[in-house]
This record gives structure tokens, sequence and C-alpha cells, in this order.
């Protein structure tokens, strides 16, 4: 794409193609730019065999403006080159849009109509696969936008509904190849909505929580756990908790805090001891980090540029829906240590 | 001038046979279709460059009855002549041989139009 192929490219592609010399294409090339050159000069048709006809034309004088004097000039009649593609060639370059054929638009669609259209499965599929990093990727940012969140949960159980009407009528309807240039930048928007949707659904009870803890400030944090939790106690019953913590969160945010704050442990980074340190003790894997470092991700930089003294809130895993013992769960945790590390990078 | 009178002045200007030119020409042919398809430019040296031109899709309106069509996106063929080749079409044609503007505007009533 964007390349330029020049003489030297040119001939050496015909030399392979013909099994002639470099030599003789490049001379071959030179003389017929040369001939049709002349034959231009001289107001004559040339006309090429699969790829065009050139010709000139006349253009008529015509007033201007010199754009550095700001002066009125005439620009003389003079005459330019014009190009007609042949047929094959206008063929085989436009074959990607080959399958589009001009339609008449309908006179009782509305024009808004026009910018609205469902988007080709193609699309759709890339961002179904692409859609489980995009949702890992924004999941902090989710977290900071805790106000926002009720308008998000609507918009997620609307939205499947909505785009399955949009796709049926696609289906069934003829209009989709002409749509399809309008539909393919609509189409992508939707897609990607669909999946953070569907995502921000699936997973929506390990979020809520998250977001009615994470939303307040970190000093508000500081005030809610109190220091009297201690470093040592180590919250081994969250599995067993988490079936009966999880469900009434959603409906009732102040009893969601005062039972994370019985679970929730205050720790303090030293020179011996990190993150990781910290989700081996608590959690009983290393790999589980990133869980502790999200829940702090408001005071903390580079996971690896920690200041020793740093208190940091170990939150209890049933918070996240993470079981210890899940090998999917400690990939996912990997992943998002990943991704972490990406933001430094 | 015609595809066959342009390969003959070659032929007789190379001292190649009719089917070497023949072949050449159909590969020539061929390596700027490929090309232009591919999104790429060729570019001739002293004759001008051959490029593909996305034209976005649009709605048109017939004047005479109203009627919108949609036109469809497509990729074009354009040819962007060197400023070589430019200068010797507009040096040479008859238009400009009188440098006074205004006798060469009476020049474009007698030109044929296009």
């Amino acid at each position: 794409m964007n390349n330029k192929l020049t003489l030297p490219g040119i001939s050496s592609l015909m030399s392979k193609q013909t099994g002639l010399s470099k030599k003789v294409c490049e001379d071959f090339v030179r003389e017929l730019c040369q001939e049709a050159s002349a034959a231009l000069e001289v107001s004559e048709t040339v006309r090429i065999k699969g790829l065009g006809s050139f010709r000139t034309i006349p253009v008529q004088p015509r007033r201007s403006v010199d754009v550095t004097s700001g002066e009125n000039i005439e620009i003389a009649g003079h005459y330019k080159v014009s190009f007609t593609p042949s047929r094959d060639l206008s063929r085989a370059v436009n074959a990607p849009f080959g399958a589009f054929d001009t339609v008449e638009i309908p006179s009782d669609l509305p024009d808004d109509r026009l910018q609205e259209s469902p988007s080709p499965e193609p699309v759709e599929t890339e961002n179904e696969n692409i859609a489980p990093e995009e949702t890992v990727q924004e999941e902090p940012l989710q977290e900071e936008t805790v106000h926002e969140e009720p308008l998000q949960e609507e918009t997620v159980h609307e939205e499947p509904e909505t785009t399955h009407h949009h796709r049926s009528r696609h289906h069934h309807g003829s209009r989709r190849r002409w749509r399809f240039g309008l539909g393919f930048a609509a189409g992508f928007v939707t897609a990607a909505i669909i999946a953070g949707g569907a995502m921000l659904y699936i997973y929506r009870d390990r979020l809520i929580p998250d977001f009615s803890a994470d939303g307040l400030s970190d000093t508000v944090i500081a005030e809610q756990w109190p220091a009297s939790d201690g470093a040592d106690t180590i919250s081994n019953q969250e599995p067993g908790i988490s079936e009966e913590a999880v469900p009434t969160r959603p409906s009732d945010s102040s009893g969601d805090m005062a039972s994370a704050a019985t679970e929730a442990v205050i720790d303090t980074i030293t020179r011996t001891r990190y993150l990781t340190t910290m989700a081996k003790d608590h959690y009983g894997n290393f790999n589980l980090w990133p869980y502790i470092y999200e829940e702090n991700s408001a005071i903390l930089g580079h996971p690896d540029r920690i200041r020793p003294g740093t208190p940091v809130v170990v939150p209890p895993l049933s918070k996240y829906g993470v079981d210890p013992h899940n090998p999917e769960h400690i990939r996912i945790a990997k992943q998002k240590g990943a991704d972490i590390y990406a933001r430094y990078r | 001038m015609e595809h066959k009178s342009l390969t003959d002045k070659i032929i007789s200007t190379l001292g190649i046979t009719s089917g070497e030119a023949e072949s050449l020409a159909e590969s020539f042919v061929s390596i700027i279709r490929n090309t232009v398809s591919e999104g790429d430019t060729v570019s001739l040296p002293g004759f001008g460059s051959f490029e593909p031109r996305f034209r976005a899709e649009r709605v048109s309106v017939q004047p005479s009855t109203g009627r919108r069509l949609l036109v469809p996106p497509r990729v074009a063929v354009a040819f962007r002549p060197s400023a070589t080749l430019k200068r010797r079409i507009r040096d040479i044609s008859p238009m400009n041989a009188n440098p006074d503007i205004s006798d060469t505007s009476d020049d474009n009533q007698a030109e044929p139009n296009d």
C-alpha cells in the first residue's frame, strides 16, 4: 500500500514475466513513454490496449488571484493531458467495490436513516474476538466513573435487543450492499459497544462492588479501613463469604461498604514486602497481585517502584469474584498484570 | 495514435520482434494494473504516474425527477502527468503559441472544445 513502483522495478518485473533482458524492458518503457509524449504534443490521442487512452484537452483562460500578492491575474489558456482508463483496468482496480451498484433511495426514507446502518458480519466477528482484551483494559476506566454506572447498566440491557433488530433487518434487506460503506463505521462502533456492553453485563456482579468502593477517593478509603484491622489479618474465609456478600451489594451500597470493610486488610509495602508477597500471604497465590494494585491504583504508579512505607488496601478476593484455586482466574490475573505493566511501557 | 501504430514505432526503433513487443506491452499493462490494484503508485519518468484514488460514496440527486441515488464508493485510476510532459503539452499547444492573452481567448473560440 502506498508504495511507488519506478522504472527499475517495472523493468525487472517485466523481465521476469517476458524472459527478456532488463535492458530491453527498460528501453521499451522509455520508448513507449517517449512516443506517447510525442503524439500528445501534436494533440493526437494515444490509446494503449488494456491501459486506456490519453489525449490533450484545452483549458480556457481564467481569472485568478495571486496568493502571494493578492493581485488579480489571468491564467492563460493551455492544454492539459486527460487520461481515460480502459474498462479492464477500471474494473481490476475497483474490484473491492465492484459488487456495489448505484441504487435509488426511497423517497420516504428520512435523511437520518442514511447515517444509521447495520454492520457487516466480518467486522462483527473481528470485534468480538478482540473484545475480551479491550474490556480488561477498560476496567480501570470504568472503576473511576462511579456516578455514570447506573446509566451504563441501562444501556447494557437495551443494546442487545436493538442491535438484533438491526441485524435481522440487515439480513433480509436487499439494501445491504449499498449501505456497506455508510454502515462500516457505524457498525464498528456498534459492535464495540455490544461487546463492551456484553462484558459489562457478564461481569456486572464483579464490577458493581468495584464501583461502589473504588469510586471513593484515597482519603475516603483510608478513613474507611481502620488501622485497627492490622496488617496481619488474613482473610481466608473470603471465598465462603463471597456468595452471600455479592448479591446484597448492588441493592444496598451502605451495607456493601460495611461488609467490605470487615474483609479488607491494610498492609504496608516495605523493602522486602511487595504486592506479590502480600498476594501470596493473603490470597495464597502471588499471581493475584493485580487485584491489590487495582484496588490502590489511585495512589500507585509503576508496580515495581512503590515507595516502601506505602499503606495499601488488600481487598477481599470475593470482591472480584476470584477463586485462587481456579487456573482460569490465575490466567486472567496474569493478563491483568501484563496490562498494568503495559501502561508504563 | 492507436496501440498498433505505437508498438510498430517501438519495434522499428528498438529492433525487437512484434511478438516480443506484444508480450512486453501486455506485461507492462498488467504490471500497472496489479500495482494500482494493490493501492500503489506506478511512476514513469518523464511521462507521469498512475495512482489509485478513492472516491467516497455519495448521494446524487437527479435534478429533473428529484430522485435520490446512492452512488457506491469506488477506486478510480488517476494519471498525474509529470512536470516535463505538462510543460511540453502546454508549450507546444497552439493556444499558447501567441503570448498575447486577448488573442488566445479568440483562439479558444476556434478550438474544437474537447
